[in-house]
């Protein structure tokens, strides 16, 4: 990441994936991964995930449920929407957008426009945890809600600036969590144990 | 955790591994792959400079390769170097299980928690003997000993700049001074 004088900014986290960029993005690019695994580009690496298992599908398909029945604004829900952000190029679980967004979207597309995302943790919590939480909030995403299955609760990132979130809310498991605006109601998280 | 995922991310490994342009090296670690660029000038002075002081100063003539596939449970690692008594690593072929293995080395970059987490466990559960993790983030190096039931049960640990007694068949004190 550079600043208008062109001069490296100091942060190592977001340092590096720019300064080794054409050739591990051409490599992303081309890179073809067998039906059902997702290839991301993180922090300069490409990792490549396998299909989630069936909990993770269920937790998701919860969250999404609400958002359609719930939310005070018409929001549409995708899955695997391909999202540009500073730190690398990332599929969030579920996106989230008002209403027509995706339409006419690339198949990767800028984080304008984007509410909320959701990620539900899988075999390496830490990668949603740190690394995605990062770029999300560089990227200038709103709302980033991360279920942590392993920790057993469900986070609300906030107030993105500067390359992280400043406002964490946090509750356990099976409690609601607030989302505000634009959506406006408690998600219920009862039924993601 | 899936325990029937490995053998079908194994099957994408080697189906991307083997499409991979060469300045890329793909690994599995805790069924995910991953795919990193070629490390940056610093990362590869270290490690020239502890193989190096292996080479001076072993007891044991060894040999250091930062080419090595390992197979190790969950995973499928390339170590920044991997470090043998000398004629270990004649006729294996790519990817070859840990078995006989002295000493492994990373030297962290973005990502260094795999390093420091995952890939610990992994070389761990592979009974590699020793695993030595230089830390650029940390500036501090830590030497993992006494591999059992996949995890290391004995570490030292010094700031860069601290020599690091290395065990037999070392047998020497590496010098951290030009780390960072």
């Amino acid at each position: 990441m550079n600043d208008e004088n062109g001069h490296d900014m100091a942060t190592p986290a977001t340092a590096m994936p720019d300064s080794a960029p054409v050739d591990i993005l051409a490599a992303f690019e081309e890179l073809g991964v067998p039906s059902g695994y997702r290839a991301e580009l993180i922090e300069g690496e490409i990792v490549v995930s396998p299909p989630p298992d069936g909990h993770h599908e269920q937790v998701l398909s919860r969250v999404t449920k609400q958002l359609h029945r719930r939310s005070a604004t018409d929001v549409d829900v995708a899955g695997t929407k391909g999202t540009i952000t500073p730190t690398g190029r990332f599929i969030p679980d579920l996106a989230t957008a008002r209403a027509g967004l995706f339409a006419d979207a690339e198949p990767w597309m800028p984080a304008d426009g984007l509410l909320l995302v959701v990620e539900v943790t899988s075999d390496h919590p830490n990668r949603d945890r740190e690394q995605k939480r990062r770029g999300y909030a560089a990227a200038g995403i709103p709302l980033y809600l991360l279920v942590d299955r392993s920790r057993d609760e469900v986070v609300l990132y906030s107030a993105p600036a500067d390359g992280d979130y400043h406002t964490r809310q946090q509750q356990p498991i099976g409690k609601g969590i607030e989302l505000p605006a634009p959506f406006s109601f408690t998600l219920d998280t009862a039924e993601f144990g | 955790m899936r325990p029937d995922a490995p053998d079908d991310v194994l099957v994408a490994f080697h189906d991307i591994d083997g499409r991979l342009p060469e300045a890329f090296r793909a690994q599995v670690v805790d069924d995910e792959i991953v795919v990193t660029y070629m490390p940056d000038g610093e990362h590869e002075d270290i490690i020239a400079d502890v193989t190096a002081q292996i080479a001076r100063g072993a007891r044991q003539r060894m040999h250091c390769s930062g080419h090595r596939g390992l197979v190790v449970p969950r995973g499928r690692y390339i170590p920044d170097c991997t470090v043998a008594p000398a004629g270990h690593f004649r006729g294996q072929g790519s990817w070859a299980p840990a078995d006989g293995v002295a000493m492994v080395i990373e030297v962290t970059s973005l990502g260094g928690d795999r390093d420091r987490l995952q890939k610990k466990l992994g070389y761990a559960a592979a009974g590699v003997p020793l695993y030595l993790l230089i830390d650029r983030a940390a500036r501090e190096t830590t030497l993992y000993a006494r591999p059992d039931d996949g995890t290391y049960h004995a570490q030292i640990r010094e700031p860069f700049g601290k020599g690091l007694d290395l065990p037999e068949p070392f047998s020497f004190t590496l010098d951290t001074a030009e780390f960072g």
